[in-house]
């Protein structure tokens, strides 16, 4: 059976959301890479690489190495291809993060952006996402939707596919099972205004997106031992 | 064939973790271990389980 993520996000490719994701998601995922301190030889994974935004700006930081974008999303990977033909350190491969394929200590970092809260099994996700890690690596994902965020539980009704709603101390527990140290957890804000007459869809009013942009992002990190 | 070798290198099969090989036709990665096929789809490589084929080996002496 096909995978319904894979159907949703297919979907989602089709009706051009990768670029509203990379509108919606940059001005935070843009702070989070420069967080990263990414090395001009690093060689970094993409997990749940969408449209390949984040890839691109990881691509341009690692100029002298390589980075990898994998989705579950076969036309996001056609969309986030395309758009990455200048870049010659970019590759893109169709593949769940449950079952990464890669051979053990393989990247320097990892990278993971509005992702992780999809997959049916989150732990295993971060485990492999260790796995391929060298020893010393690093891995940074970002979350909109957690628990102490609240106006962000709104989207988990209109979501067409199962989320996971875990709590700051609950994504740092599954970092430290799969075997990271150096754990932390930040909250990172958007900068950008929100439109004095906002009526999107994303949430019920201004005064949620308000709260919402209040509580920020939640970037957690850990390095490989 | 869009597939760069050194990326070759550092590719695995997503079941077994074992080296892949890039099919002589170019129309896959065949694991060494497991003979999963993974097909290469408008030069995008498509590394799922549920995607992957299990071919035989291929018989003796037929190169």
């Amino acid at each position: 059976m096909e995978d319904p993520l894979r159907i949703e996000f297919n979907e989602w490719a089709k009706a051009g959301r990768g670029e509203s994701m990379e509108r919606g998601h940059r001005p935070v995922g843009e702070q989070a890479i420069e967080k990263m301190g990414v090395q001009l030889d690093a060689q970094v994974l993409d997990v749940g690489c969408g449209s390949g935004w984040a890839a691109r700006l990881l691509a341009n930081k690692a100029r002298s190495g390589r980075v990898v974008g994998i989705d579950i999303s076969d036309e996001m990977i056609r969309v986030a291809r395309e758009a990455s033909i200048a870049f010659p350190n970019l590759e893109y491969r169709v593949a769940s993060a449950e079952d990464l394929p890669f051979e053990n200590d393989e990247f320097t970092d990892a990278f993971s952006m509005e992702s992780l809260y999809y997959y049916a099994d989150m732990s295993r996700a971060i485990t492999q996402i260790h796995r391929v890690l060298k020893p010393g690596g690093l891995f940074v994902t970002v979350v909109d939707l957690y628990l102490e965020n609240e106006p962000s539980h709104q989207w988990i009704e209109t979501l067409k596919v199962p989320v996971h709603l875990l709590s700051i101390p609950q994504y740092s527990a599954l970092f430290v099972d799969a075997g990271f140290g150096e754990i932390r957890t930040e909250r990172i804000l958007d900068p950008s205004p929100v439109p004095e007459d906002y009526i999107g869809t994303s949430f019920k009013s201004r005064e949620d997106y308000l709260a919402y942009r209040a509580a920020g992002s939640l970037m957690v990190s850990g390095r490989k031992r | 064939m869009a597939i760069s070798q050194d990326l070759l290198e550092i590719l695995a099969c997503p079941a077994c973790k074992a080296k892949v090989e890039l099919k002589p036709d170019g129309s896959g990665l065949k694991c060494v271990e497991c003979h999963r096929v993974y097909p290469i789809r408008d030069d995008i490589p498509v590394m799922l389980i549920d995607e992957a084929t299990i071919e035989d080996e291929e018989p003796a002496g037929n190169s």
